[in-house]
């Protein structure tokens, strides 16, 4: 039998909790400098790069999309990661699911028909700058290591990875498949495979100490 | 059959002391309403009467999550170790108060033996240090439940007075102040609500503070 709400116990419980949930405040006030230079980044490359023209000229449903995907790597990710919130196991689902499909719902110009280059471009170079960039603020400020199981840092190289590969959808108005996925697509698993590495190095290396 | 096999918790709970260890206070609400009647029911062979019990309880809960990161599950029984880990921290919490307890009953014994209070201190060494700030810690822990239970709205103070220092039943504390009984229990409810909330700041304290049986007059487990 659990005790009820009024018993003794639940004062301990309740003052557990409580220091738990100041814990996460405490965590949120941390971060939040380096959630302002996730977007500072991506403000920086956008004004030397620039915003490509064609950005509000696609369908209202691609930009909703891609702005949904903004929310996600620089909000949702890294907040699971961190270990702000908590959302249950059908949630994560979900949530892993939408990344990926309005990733690629965002990221082609579906009404063409497929074609483009195929080569790696200076896209793929963009990308890796402000992936490498986004990397090294997570890395600093400590976003790998604040859970004990490994596999949380897979959600701060989940931000990372999709962060980059967004700026690049926002830059380049190449939206052929040929274009996007050897480089924005491309890109982005690239940085997501280096950033997931470089988490579980951090990760190791902390719990390890 | 030991303690550890007929009282095992349902599948999951490894699962909730990672979340919980990762800073999740809902999986930490889960695991302690599956933890808790174990522990009662395991720590019930070592500590007698119930007011000790909700003490040893407390300690438990209270040792286990300033030593949380410590936890590391063994094996491919995640769940198990969750359930070895707070036996453990449970017994030793209770055979800690255990020998406090002797302790100071036999001080008490050895204070009349020696002819009172006032030719024991004189010949007393000064206390040690430690013992010291250990008591100013439970003290300055007691000003702070205190006050944190003075700022409570009166309808909340007075339900917690009564439940608490007079160990009254939500029942007779309804009675007494003429509502109903859910009434009281609501009310109660929001007052340790509240109360947790103030009090988080000083959870290591409060670990020190239930540690020290001579100290806990305000003991939430049972008033002296």
């Amino acid at each position: 039998m659990t005790p009820p709400e009024s018993s003794p116990i639940s004062l301990v419980q309740g003052a557990i909790e409580a220091d738990l949930e100041s814990l996460k405040r405490e965590k949120r006030r941390h971060f939040f400098p380096a959630f302002v230079a996730w977007i500072a980044v991506a403000a920086v490359v956008f004004s030397l790069a620039g915003i490509r023209g064609s950005l509000l000229l696609q369908p209202w449903w691609q930009v909703l999309a891609q702005g949904a995907v903004w929310v996600m790597c620089l909000g949702v990710l890294p907040a699971i990661g961190l270990g702000v919130i908590f959302p249950g196991r059908v949630t994560k689902t979900l949530i892993i699911v939408g990344a990926l499909g309005l990733t690629i719902l965002g990221s082609f110009d579906w009404s063409v028909e497929p074609g483009g280059s195929w080569l790696v471009g200076p896209c793929f170079a963009l990308q890796t700058v402000v992936g490498v960039a986004l990397l090294a603020i997570g890395g600093w400020s400590g976003a790998f290591v604040q859970r004990a199981r490994p596999a949380a840092g897979f959600w701060i190289a989940s931000g990372v990875a999709l962060a980059a590969l967004n700026t690049s959808t926002w830059h380049c108005a190449d939206t052929t498949f040929g274009h996007v996925i050897p480089n924005h697509i491309g890109g982005g698993l690239a940085m997501l495979l280096c950033a997931a590495i470089l988490g579980q190095l951090l990760h190791r290396q902390h719990f390890d100490e | 059959m030991n303690a550890l096999e007929s009282d095992p918790l349902p599948q999951g709970a490894g699962a909730l002391m990672a979340r919980y260890i990762d800073g999740d206070p809902r999986a930490f609400k889960q695991l302690a309403s599956l933890l808790t009647p174990r522990l009662r029911r395991m720590l019930r062979r070592y500590v007698p009467d119930d007011a000790t019990l909700d003490d040893v309880v407390q300690m438990t809960l209270l040792k286990a999550h300033l030593a949380r990161h410590r936890f590391v599950p063994s094996g491919l029984d995640a769940d198990g170790s969750v359930r070895a880990w707070y036996y453990t921290i449970g017994r030793h919490a209770a055979l800690d108060l255990a020998r406090k307890s002797s302790r100071q009953r036999a001080r008490e014994v050895d204070l009349e033996a020696a002819g009172g209070v006032d030719r024991v201190l004189e010949d007393a060494a000064p206390s040690p240090d430690a013992t010291l700030s250990e008591d100013e810690a439970a003290r300055e822990v007691m000003t702070r439940v205190r006050s944190a239970i003075s700022e409570l709205p009166p309808g909340q103070r007075e339900v917690v007075e009564l439940h608490k220092l007079k160990e009254m039943t939500m029942a007779q504390v309804a009675e007494r102040l003429s509502i109903q009984e859910g009434t009281a229990r609501v009310r109660a409810h929001r007052a340790y609500k509240a109360l947790a909330r103030r009090l988080a700041g000083v959870i290591p304290a409060l670990a020190v503070a239930l540690s020290t049986p001579h100290l806990s007059g305000w003991s939430m487990g049972g008033p002296s």
